[in-house]
Protein backbone atom coordinates (compact mmCIF):
# COMPACT_ATOMS: atom_id res chain seq x y z
CA UNK A 1 0.00 0.00 0.00
CA UNK A 2 3.16 2.72 0.84
CA UNK A 3 3.50 3.04 -3.24
CA UNK A 4 -0.17 3.36 -3.78
CA UNK A 5 0.20 6.10 -0.85
CA UNK A 6 3.49 7.68 -2.49
CA UNK A 7 1.54 8.06 -5.93
CA UNK A 8 -1.81 9.34 -4.38
CA UNK A 9 -0.09 12.10 -2.18
CA UNK A 10 1.68 13.59 -5.53
CA UNK A 11 -1.20 13.37 -7.93
CA UNK A 12 -3.74 14.89 -5.45
CA UNK A 13 -4.96 17.81 -7.23
CA UNK A 14 -2.53 20.30 -7.92
CA UNK A 15 -0.91 20.79 -4.32
CA UNK A 16 3.01 21.19 -5.51
CA UNK A 17 5.75 18.53 -4.86
CA UNK A 18 8.32 18.46 -2.15
CA UNK A 19 11.41 17.09 -2.29
CA UNK A 20 10.25 13.91 -0.62
CA UNK A 21 7.71 13.02 -2.81
CA UNK A 22 10.70 13.43 -5.45
CA UNK A 23 12.81 11.38 -3.68
CA UNK A 24 10.17 8.59 -2.93
CA UNK A 25 8.86 8.83 -7.04
CA UNK A 26 12.82 9.09 -8.33
CA UNK A 27 13.81 6.08 -5.96
CA UNK A 28 10.77 3.46 -6.97
CA UNK A 29 10.08 1.92 -10.61
CA UNK A 30 6.30 3.06 -10.59
CA UNK A 31 6.68 5.86 -12.36
CA UNK A 32 8.53 6.84 -15.56
CA UNK A 33 10.80 9.96 -15.70
CA UNK A 34 8.53 11.24 -18.15
CA UNK A 35 5.78 10.48 -16.26
CA UNK A 36 7.40 12.31 -13.30
CA UNK A 37 8.29 15.45 -14.94
CA UNK A 38 4.97 15.59 -16.15
CA UNK A 39 3.67 15.70 -12.55
CA UNK A 40 5.86 18.16 -11.94
CA UNK A 41 5.05 20.77 -14.73
CA UNK A 42 1.48 20.07 -13.83
CA UNK A 43 2.26 20.68 -9.66
CA UNK A 44 5.40 22.17 -9.67
CA UNK A 45 7.49 22.52 -6.43
CA UNK A 46 6.82 23.44 -3.08
CA UNK A 47 10.55 24.78 -2.81
CA UNK A 48 13.35 26.27 -4.70
CA UNK A 49 15.51 23.78 -5.71
CA UNK A 50 19.29 24.35 -4.42
CA UNK A 51 22.73 22.72 -5.81
CA UNK A 52 22.19 20.35 -2.86
CA UNK A 53 18.92 18.89 -4.28
CA UNK A 54 19.86 18.72 -7.70
CA UNK A 55 22.56 16.89 -6.77
CA UNK A 56 20.59 14.27 -4.60
CA UNK A 57 17.94 13.88 -7.81
CA UNK A 58 20.81 12.86 -9.78
CA UNK A 59 22.25 10.48 -7.18
CA UNK A 60 18.87 8.92 -7.88
CA UNK A 61 18.92 8.93 -11.15
CA UNK A 62 16.94 12.01 -12.32
CA UNK A 63 16.88 12.41 -16.16
CA UNK A 64 17.28 15.81 -17.92
CA UNK A 65 13.56 15.93 -18.66
CA UNK A 66 12.88 16.08 -14.99
CA UNK A 67 15.66 18.43 -14.24
CA UNK A 68 14.52 20.39 -17.17
CA UNK A 69 10.62 20.20 -15.86
CA UNK A 70 11.56 21.72 -12.14
CA UNK A 71 14.15 24.40 -14.04
CA UNK A 72 10.85 25.19 -16.04
CA UNK A 73 8.92 25.23 -12.87
CA UNK A 74 11.22 27.49 -11.11
CA UNK A 75 11.13 30.07 -13.98
CA UNK A 76 7.68 30.16 -14.28
CA UNK A 77 7.19 30.83 -9.99
CA UNK A 78 9.95 33.47 -11.06
CA UNK A 79 8.11 34.84 -13.34
CA UNK A 80 4.86 35.25 -11.37
CA UNK A 81 6.91 36.99 -8.66
CA UNK A 82 8.06 39.79 -11.11
CA UNK A 83 5.51 39.97 -12.98
CA UNK A 84 3.92 43.80 -12.87
CA UNK A 85 0.23 44.14 -11.23
CA UNK A 86 -2.24 43.87 -14.14
CA UNK A 87 -3.25 47.28 -15.15
CA UNK A 88 -6.42 48.82 -14.08
CA UNK A 89 -9.49 48.04 -15.94
CA UNK A 90 -10.14 50.99 -19.02
CA UNK A 91 -13.38 51.96 -19.10
CA UNK A 92 -15.25 52.12 -22.20
CA UNK A 93 -16.59 55.95 -23.18
CA UNK A 94 -19.83 55.04 -22.99
CA UNK A 95 -21.62 56.23 -26.20
CA UNK A 96 -25.35 54.49 -26.41
CA UNK A 97 -27.51 53.19 -23.41
CA UNK A 98 -26.08 49.78 -22.81
CA UNK A 99 -28.28 46.84 -23.51
CA UNK A 100 -30.36 44.72 -20.78
CA UNK A 101 -28.09 42.04 -19.47
CA UNK A 102 -30.25 38.57 -20.45
CA UNK A 103 -29.75 36.89 -16.96
CA UNK A 104 -29.29 33.00 -18.15
CA UNK A 105 -29.16 30.70 -14.82
CA UNK A 106 -25.49 29.44 -14.67
CA UNK A 107 -24.41 26.15 -15.67
CA UNK A 108 -24.91 23.32 -13.01
CA UNK A 109 -21.36 23.07 -11.73
CA UNK A 110 -19.80 18.99 -10.52
CA UNK A 111 -19.79 18.10 -7.43
CA UNK A 112 -16.60 17.05 -6.17
CA UNK A 113 -18.51 15.48 -3.05
CA UNK A 114 -21.50 13.99 -5.41
CA UNK A 115 -19.11 12.91 -8.23
CA UNK A 116 -16.62 10.01 -8.51
CA UNK A 117 -16.01 6.54 -9.37
CA UNK A 118 -19.06 4.36 -9.61
CA UNK A 119 -17.75 1.40 -10.58
CA UNK A 120 -14.81 -0.90 -12.16
CA UNK A 121 -12.84 0.13 -8.85
CA UNK A 122 -10.76 -2.34 -7.11
CA UNK A 123 -9.59 -4.27 -9.93
CA UNK A 124 -6.26 -6.02 -10.55
CA UNK A 125 -4.83 -7.97 -12.73
CA UNK A 126 -1.31 -8.72 -15.12
CA UNK A 127 0.77 -5.73 -16.63
CA UNK A 128 -0.23 -5.40 -20.27
CA UNK A 129 -3.89 -6.68 -19.46
CA UNK A 130 -7.35 -4.56 -19.93
CA UNK A 131 -9.30 -5.02 -17.05
CA UNK A 132 -12.42 -6.99 -17.58
CA UNK A 133 -14.62 -4.30 -16.37
CA UNK A 134 -15.13 -0.93 -17.77
CA UNK A 135 -14.16 2.00 -14.97
CA UNK A 136 -17.26 4.10 -14.86
CA UNK A 137 -17.32 8.11 -13.21
CA UNK A 138 -20.32 9.57 -12.33
CA UNK A 139 -20.41 13.06 -12.46
CA UNK A 140 -23.84 15.07 -10.29
CA UNK A 141 -24.13 18.26 -9.28
CA UNK A 142 -24.49 20.02 -5.82
CA UNK A 143 -27.89 18.48 -5.70
CA UNK A 144 -27.62 15.16 -6.27
CA UNK A 145 -28.50 15.51 -10.10
CA UNK A 146 -26.81 13.48 -13.19
CA UNK A 147 -24.89 16.25 -15.13
CA UNK A 148 -25.33 14.89 -18.87
CA UNK A 149 -22.56 16.26 -22.32
CA UNK A 150 -19.89 16.78 -19.00
CA UNK A 151 -16.41 16.32 -20.52
CA UNK A 152 -14.50 13.65 -18.42
CA UNK A 153 -11.26 13.60 -18.83
CA UNK A 154 -9.33 10.58 -17.83
CA UNK A 155 -5.25 10.30 -17.39
CA UNK A 156 -2.97 7.38 -16.78
CA UNK A 157 -0.29 6.30 -15.31
CA UNK A 158 0.98 2.61 -16.07
CA UNK A 159 -2.30 2.41 -17.69
CA UNK A 160 -4.01 3.17 -21.15
CA UNK A 161 -7.13 4.50 -21.10
CA UNK A 162 -9.77 3.93 -24.12
CA UNK A 163 -11.04 6.93 -24.53
CA UNK A 164 -9.12 9.25 -23.19
CA UNK A 165 -11.84 11.88 -22.63
CA UNK A 166 -15.64 11.89 -23.13
CA UNK A 167 -18.95 13.23 -22.28
CA UNK A 168 -21.16 12.17 -19.58
CA UNK A 169 -24.02 9.89 -20.87
CA UNK A 170 -28.46 10.59 -19.67
CA UNK A 171 -27.02 9.09 -16.74
CA UNK A 172 -24.11 11.27 -16.09
CA UNK A 173 -21.64 8.40 -16.32
CA UNK A 174 -18.48 7.99 -18.29
CA UNK A 175 -17.34 4.69 -19.00
CA UNK A 176 -13.73 3.53 -20.33
CA UNK A 177 -11.70 1.03 -20.87
CA UNK A 178 -8.59 0.34 -18.91
CA UNK A 179 -5.21 -1.39 -20.14
CA UNK A 180 -2.64 -1.79 -17.18
CA UNK A 181 0.75 -0.49 -17.91
CA UNK A 182 3.88 -2.44 -18.21
CA UNK A 183 5.12 -2.10 -15.05
CA UNK A 184 4.54 -3.98 -11.53
CA UNK A 185 3.41 -2.32 -8.65
CA UNK A 186 0.43 0.11 -9.40
CA UNK A 187 -1.76 2.36 -12.04
CA UNK A 188 -3.33 5.25 -11.61
CA UNK A 189 -5.95 6.48 -12.93
CA UNK A 190 -7.06 10.38 -12.85
CA UNK A 191 -10.28 11.69 -14.05
CA UNK A 192 -11.41 15.12 -14.34
CA UNK A 193 -14.65 16.60 -15.07
CA UNK A 194 -14.91 20.02 -14.26
CA UNK A 195 -13.46 21.14 -10.84
CA UNK A 196 -13.78 17.79 -9.26
CA UNK A 197 -10.59 15.56 -9.51
CA UNK A 198 -10.90 12.06 -8.54
CA UNK A 199 -8.06 9.18 -8.79
CA UNK A 200 -8.06 5.07 -8.38
CA UNK A 201 -5.75 2.81 -8.10
CA UNK A 202 -5.21 -0.95 -9.92
CA UNK A 203 -2.47 -3.48 -8.73
CA UNK A 204 -0.55 -4.62 -11.49
CA UNK A 205 1.04 -8.08 -10.97
CA UNK A 206 3.23 -9.46 -13.54
CA UNK A 207 2.13 -11.06 -16.66
CA UNK A 208 2.84 -14.85 -17.65
CA UNK A 209 6.63 -15.86 -18.00
CA UNK A 210 7.99 -14.87 -21.14
CA UNK A 211 11.97 -15.95 -20.50
CA UNK A 212 14.06 -17.66 -17.61
CA UNK A 213 17.04 -16.03 -17.24
CA UNK A 214 20.17 -17.47 -15.54
CA UNK A 215 23.33 -16.12 -13.74
CA UNK A 216 25.97 -16.80 -11.99
CA UNK A 217 26.92 -13.76 -9.67
CA UNK A 218 26.62 -10.47 -11.32
CA UNK A 219 26.93 -12.40 -14.75
CA UNK A 220 24.28 -13.62 -16.99
CA UNK A 221 24.62 -16.59 -18.64
CA UNK A 222 23.73 -16.72 -22.62
CA UNK A 223 24.91 -19.63 -24.90
CA UNK A 224 28.18 -20.89 -22.98
CA UNK A 225 29.54 -20.82 -19.82
CA UNK A 226 32.81 -21.69 -18.89
CA UNK A 227 32.57 -23.18 -15.09
CA UNK A 228 35.71 -23.35 -12.64
CA UNK A 229 36.65 -26.51 -11.79
CA UNK A 230 36.68 -28.52 -8.30
CA UNK A 231 34.20 -26.49 -6.67
CA UNK A 232 30.65 -25.85 -6.40
CA UNK A 233 28.97 -23.47 -8.90
CA UNK A 234 25.38 -21.94 -7.73
CA UNK A 235 23.55 -20.67 -10.31
CA UNK A 236 20.82 -18.06 -9.79
CA UNK A 237 17.52 -18.51 -12.43
CA UNK A 238 14.73 -15.75 -12.30
CA UNK A 239 11.89 -15.47 -14.58
CA UNK A 240 10.81 -12.70 -16.25
CA UNK A 241 7.11 -11.68 -18.24
CA UNK A 242 7.35 -10.20 -21.29
CA UNK A 243 8.17 -6.80 -20.20
CA UNK A 244 11.09 -7.60 -17.87
CA UNK A 245 9.42 -7.46 -14.68
CA UNK A 246 10.46 -10.22 -12.51
CA UNK A 247 8.10 -13.06 -11.82
CA UNK A 248 7.97 -15.98 -9.79
CA UNK A 249 9.91 -19.34 -10.28
CA UNK A 250 7.89 -22.38 -10.44
CA UNK A 251 8.78 -25.94 -10.70
CA UNK A 252 12.55 -25.33 -10.99
CA UNK A 253 14.42 -28.65 -12.44
CA UNK A 254 17.68 -28.66 -13.93
CA UNK A 255 18.97 -31.70 -16.24
CA UNK A 256 22.73 -32.26 -17.64
CA UNK A 257 23.10 -33.77 -20.82
CA UNK A 258 26.38 -35.98 -19.84
CA UNK A 259 26.50 -36.34 -16.24
CA UNK A 260 30.00 -37.66 -16.18
CA UNK A 261 31.23 -34.07 -16.75
CA UNK A 262 29.47 -32.11 -13.83
CA UNK A 263 26.14 -33.02 -11.47
CA UNK A 264 23.47 -31.21 -10.40
CA UNK A 265 24.02 -31.23 -6.61
CA UNK A 266 21.01 -29.20 -5.68
CA UNK A 267 18.01 -26.90 -6.35
CA UNK A 268 16.65 -24.25 -4.57
CA UNK A 269 13.79 -21.91 -4.50
CA UNK A 270 11.61 -18.99 -2.69
CA UNK A 271 9.22 -16.93 -4.32
CA UNK A 272 11.20 -14.97 -6.80
CA UNK A 273 14.38 -17.04 -7.54
CA UNK A 274 15.72 -20.30 -7.75
CA UNK A 275 19.29 -21.66 -7.21
CA UNK A 276 20.68 -24.73 -8.77
CA UNK A 277 24.37 -25.91 -7.60
CA UNK A 278 26.61 -27.98 -9.95
CA UNK A 279 29.26 -29.92 -9.26
CA UNK A 280 31.89 -30.02 -12.15
CA UNK A 281 33.87 -33.39 -12.39
CA UNK A 282 35.28 -34.08 -15.21
CA UNK A 283 36.83 -31.87 -18.18
CA UNK A 284 34.74 -31.42 -21.25
CA UNK A 285 31.37 -29.50 -23.06
CA UNK A 286 28.36 -30.62 -22.69
CA UNK A 287 24.76 -29.18 -22.12
CA UNK A 288 22.49 -27.69 -19.31
CA UNK A 289 18.75 -27.74 -19.70
CA UNK A 290 17.23 -25.29 -16.87
CA UNK A 291 13.32 -25.96 -16.48
CA UNK A 292 11.07 -23.97 -14.71
CA UNK A 293 7.51 -22.07 -15.01
CA UNK A 294 7.14 -24.55 -18.22
CA UNK A 295 9.97 -22.76 -20.32
CA UNK A 296 13.34 -24.53 -21.04
CA UNK A 297 16.89 -22.06 -20.66
CA UNK A 298 19.75 -23.90 -22.51
CA UNK A 299 23.27 -23.38 -21.62
CA UNK A 300 26.72 -24.85 -23.22
CA UNK A 301 28.75 -25.90 -20.05
CA UNK A 302 32.41 -26.62 -20.42
CA UNK A 303 34.54 -28.07 -17.57
CA UNK A 304 37.94 -26.97 -18.62
CA UNK A 305 40.97 -29.33 -17.28
CA UNK A 306 42.08 -29.13 -12.89
CA UNK A 307 45.61 -28.54 -14.34
CA UNK A 308 45.43 -25.96 -16.98
CA UNK A 309 41.89 -24.21 -15.84
CA UNK A 310 42.67 -21.35 -18.17
CA UNK A 311 39.45 -18.37 -18.08
CA UNK A 312 36.35 -19.43 -16.20
CA UNK A 313 33.35 -17.26 -16.52
CA UNK A 314 31.72 -18.90 -13.42
CA UNK A 315 32.12 -18.17 -10.43
CA UNK B 1 16.42 -9.84 1.86
CA UNK B 2 18.21 -8.68 5.45
CA UNK B 3 15.53 -6.52 7.28
CA UNK B 4 17.87 -5.77 10.38
CA UNK B 5 20.10 -2.72 8.89
CA UNK B 6 16.90 -0.88 7.01
CA UNK B 7 15.13 -1.60 10.91
CA UNK B 8 17.53 0.31 12.08
CA UNK B 9 17.76 3.19 9.53
CA UNK B 10 13.68 3.34 9.87
CA UNK B 11 14.60 3.68 13.56
CA UNK B 12 17.52 6.45 12.74
CA UNK B 13 14.83 8.67 10.40
CA UNK B 14 12.34 8.52 13.34
CA UNK B 15 14.41 9.15 15.89
CA UNK B 16 15.68 12.08 13.75
CA UNK B 17 12.54 13.58 13.02
CA UNK B 18 11.62 13.83 16.45
CA UNK B 19 14.85 15.71 16.90
CA UNK B 20 14.23 17.80 14.21
CA UNK B 21 10.65 18.85 15.47
CA UNK B 22 12.55 19.15 19.09
CA UNK B 23 14.91 21.95 16.70
CA UNK B 24 11.42 23.77 15.62
CA UNK B 25 10.34 24.47 19.06
CA UNK B 26 13.95 25.84 20.02
CA UNK B 27 13.61 27.93 16.62
CA UNK B 28 9.96 28.91 17.45
CA UNK B 29 11.40 30.18 20.78
CA UNK B 30 14.59 31.87 19.10
CA UNK B 31 16.98 29.91 20.81
CA UNK B 32 18.65 28.71 17.60
CA UNK B 33 19.08 30.04 13.72
CA UNK B 34 18.27 29.57 10.88
CA UNK B 35 21.86 27.87 10.29
CA UNK B 36 21.11 25.10 12.99
CA UNK B 37 17.56 24.96 11.90
CA UNK B 38 18.29 23.96 7.97
CA UNK B 39 21.03 21.12 9.55
CA UNK B 40 18.47 19.14 10.93
CA UNK B 41 16.57 19.54 7.52
CA UNK B 42 19.60 18.47 5.73
CA UNK B 43 20.53 15.42 8.05
CA UNK B 44 16.63 14.57 7.69
CA UNK B 45 17.02 14.46 3.46
CA UNK B 46 19.86 12.61 3.87
CA UNK B 47 18.76 9.67 5.73
CA UNK B 48 15.39 10.22 3.21
CA UNK B 49 17.54 9.64 0.55
CA UNK B 50 19.72 6.13 2.29
CA UNK B 51 16.13 5.18 2.99
CA UNK B 52 13.95 5.07 -0.24
CA UNK B 53 17.18 3.78 -1.97
CA UNK B 54 17.31 0.57 0.71
CA UNK B 55 13.08 0.63 0.66
CA UNK B 56 12.80 -0.03 -3.15
CA UNK B 57 15.09 -3.50 -2.63
CA UNK B 58 12.48 -4.65 -0.13
CA UNK B 59 9.27 -3.22 -1.14
CA UNK B 60 7.80 -6.13 -2.36
CA UNK B 61 8.48 -8.18 1.13
CA UNK B 62 7.15 -5.50 3.21
CA UNK B 63 4.74 -6.70 5.58
CA UNK B 64 1.51 -5.06 6.94
CA UNK B 65 3.76 -3.38 10.34
CA UNK B 66 6.72 -2.16 7.55
CA UNK B 67 4.42 -0.97 5.42
CA UNK B 68 2.73 1.59 7.88
CA UNK B 69 5.40 1.80 9.81
CA UNK B 70 6.81 3.42 5.65
CA UNK B 71 3.66 5.32 5.59
CA UNK B 72 4.43 6.82 9.29
CA UNK B 73 7.94 8.05 7.76
CA UNK B 74 6.66 9.71 5.13
CA UNK B 75 4.08 11.52 6.46
CA UNK B 76 7.00 12.49 9.27
CA UNK B 77 9.30 13.55 6.91
CA UNK B 78 6.84 15.70 4.68
CA UNK B 79 5.92 17.53 7.69
CA UNK B 80 9.96 18.12 8.44
CA UNK B 81 9.74 19.79 5.20
CA UNK B 82 6.14 21.93 5.98
CA UNK B 83 7.66 23.29 8.62
CA UNK B 84 10.85 24.82 7.26
CA UNK B 85 8.83 26.07 4.41
CA UNK B 86 7.09 27.79 7.55
CA UNK B 87 10.20 28.96 9.31
CA UNK B 88 11.46 31.54 5.80
CA UNK B 89 14.92 29.90 6.30
CA UNK B 90 16.59 30.03 3.45
CA UNK B 91 17.03 26.23 1.92
CA UNK B 92 20.30 24.88 2.74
Amino acid sequence: MSLVLAVWLVVQGVAPLRKSDLVRLLSEPAMTQQEIAQLVTRNCLSFDPTDRDRQDFRRLGAEPVVVAAMDGCARLAAARAAAPPAPAPVRPVATQPPLPAVRTPPPPRPSPERSGFVAGGGQSGPAGQRLPRALVFEVRDSAGAPLVGQVVTFTGINAWIEPASLPTDAEGRASVGVTLGERVGYAIVLAVAGVVEKQVAFKVSAGAVAQLAVACGATDLTGRVVLRPDTVVVLRVTAHDAYGNPAPVAGLRAAVADARMFRVLRIAQDSMTGTVALKPDQAGTTSLAVIANGLRQYVTVTVPPRAAPGRVDCP
Amino acid sequence: MAFASFDSLSDTLSRAVRSYHDRAAQFATRQIDCATLARGLIAIENLWLTYNTERTARMALFDARRSARDQGLYAGVDSVESQFEQSHCQRP
